[in-house]
């Protein structure tokens, strides 16, 4: 069957806007990262999970040292970070910790394991649950 | 038809070039790495082992991987001619280079081509090279969790604007592939490219294909000077090479009307 050849250009528009497409309706983690050890207050009720859009974090690796920040931050229970869309999202006991001590300690120093250096202003907190942050 | 190619092969470019100045400026957070769809292949290993993306690799570069699987097993190569702004810009540099060499393919009788054109044979021994590179990004992309390709990668260095992991060294290798360009024709999409490797074999089944009519065919082999993939179209009834990028150069030169047609395989003549 013979075909006119202006059908190309058509199926590679249709092939890009596919390939778009589709990219919005799966999310897969860069990395996922659990603090069992930080400790809750015990109630379920006050768990919550917020979004954080994080300039800085955009591969695997600044996704794994952006979630070493929060080691330490007691209450902080998951990181699961999706490199690709700068986007983590943190789930805390709300009774122990907030959202503003997470962008904090994310935005401290973070330590690479490789050098065994801690960095400096490698992550900004840009939004919060969708809301901006103003500085 | 060749107008249209062109346009589009200058939108992605510019595309591409904004894309990367504007992350390489912070006033976005999109790399051009993000529209590779050879992100998706390199991530594909750690997706199946470990469940997770490679480096900077994410969900739009799987998902346009998998675009342009379908697009091939329909339209060939398309993406080669059509899309990559490196195979838009080698065609250029080769144009080029057909300009400053003048020399003919295989015998005298048509338009000058590059100053190097390898025989059949060895042209079609070097187009294997592309496998092994492709196997060695593949193996040490997954060994490293890496994009370990990048400061090697034309699309990158090109475009990223000294983005992450270009060193000198990697214009080196950008001078040295665009060079080969103009020596060899096409040199790096036919010996180098890792993604045209990934994506002959589905090209190969590919249904579109175009159909040359003997009846009509004045065997004045103008379509094999002038295919930029050194595809002998004068030779076949079909052009089934996986090498076969659409872009219609064979047609425009053909002098004969309906001689060279697009049709569909499989579905009649």
């Amino acid at each position: 069957m013979k075909l006119p050849m202006g059908i190309v250009p058509v199926l590679i528009v249709l092939s890009v806007l596919a390939g778009l497409g589709m990219a919005r309706l799966f999310a897969i983690p860069s990395v996922t990262l659990e603090f069992p050890a930080s400790g809750d207050s015990g109630h379920s009720s006050s768990i919550q999970t917020t979004v954080f859009l994080v300039d800085g974090l955009q591969c695997v690796k600044s996704a794994r040292m952006a979630g070493s920040t929060l080691e330490d931050i007691p209450g902080v229970l998951l990181f699961v970070a999706y490199a690709s869309r700068n986007r983590a999202e943190i789930t805390f006991d709300a009774a122990v910790t907030d959202p503003q001590a997470i962008r904090e300690a994310m935005e401290g120093p973070a330590y690479e394991e490789e050098t065994g250096q801690f960095l400096f202003n490698m992550y900004k907190v840009l939004e919060i649950d969708g809301s901006a942050v103003f500085r | 038809m060749k107008r249209c190619r062109l346009i589009f092969q200058f939108v992605i470019i510019v595309a591409a070039a904004v894309t990367g100045f504007r992350f390489a400026m912070g006033w976005s957070r999109t790399s051009i790495e993000a529209y590779c769809p050879f992100g998706g292949l390199e991530a594909g290993l750690s997706l199946i082992t470990e469940r997770q993306f490679t480096c900077a690799t994410g969900e739009r570069n799987l998902a346009l991987f998998l675009a342009l699987v379908l697009l091939t097993l329909l339209a060939r190569k398309a993406f080669c001619g059509w899309v990559c702004p490196v195979g838009a810009i080698s065609e250029w540099f080769a144009a080029l280079g057909r300009k400053v060499f003048q020399r003919t393919r295989w015998d005298d009788r048509l338009a000058p081509l590059h100053a190097l054109e390898p025989p059949r044979r060895v042209d079609r021994i070097m187009r294997w090279l592309r496998l092994p590179v492709l196997i060695i990004i593949l193996y040490f992309t997954f060994k490293t969790g890496e994009l370990i390709f990048r400061g090697y990668d034309p699309y990158y260095i090109l475009f990223s604007f000294h983005g992450h992991e270009v060193r000198m060294w990697s214009y080196a290798i950008l001078g040295v592939i665009l060079l080969g360009v103009i020596l060899f024709p096409m040199a790096w999409c036919r010996y180098l490219c890792p993604l045209g490797a990934a994506l002959w074999p589905f090209s190969a089944v590919g249904r579109l294909r175009l159909v040359r009519h003997e009846e009509t065919c004045t065997h004045c082999r103008a379509c094999d000077h002038a295919c930029p993939q050194a595809i002998v179209v004068s030779g076949t009834r079909e052009v089934r090479s996986g090498e076969c990028t659409l872009c219609f150069d064979c047609t425009e030169v053909c002098p004969e009307d309906k001689t060279l047609v697009l049709e569909v395989r499989g579905l009649g003549r």
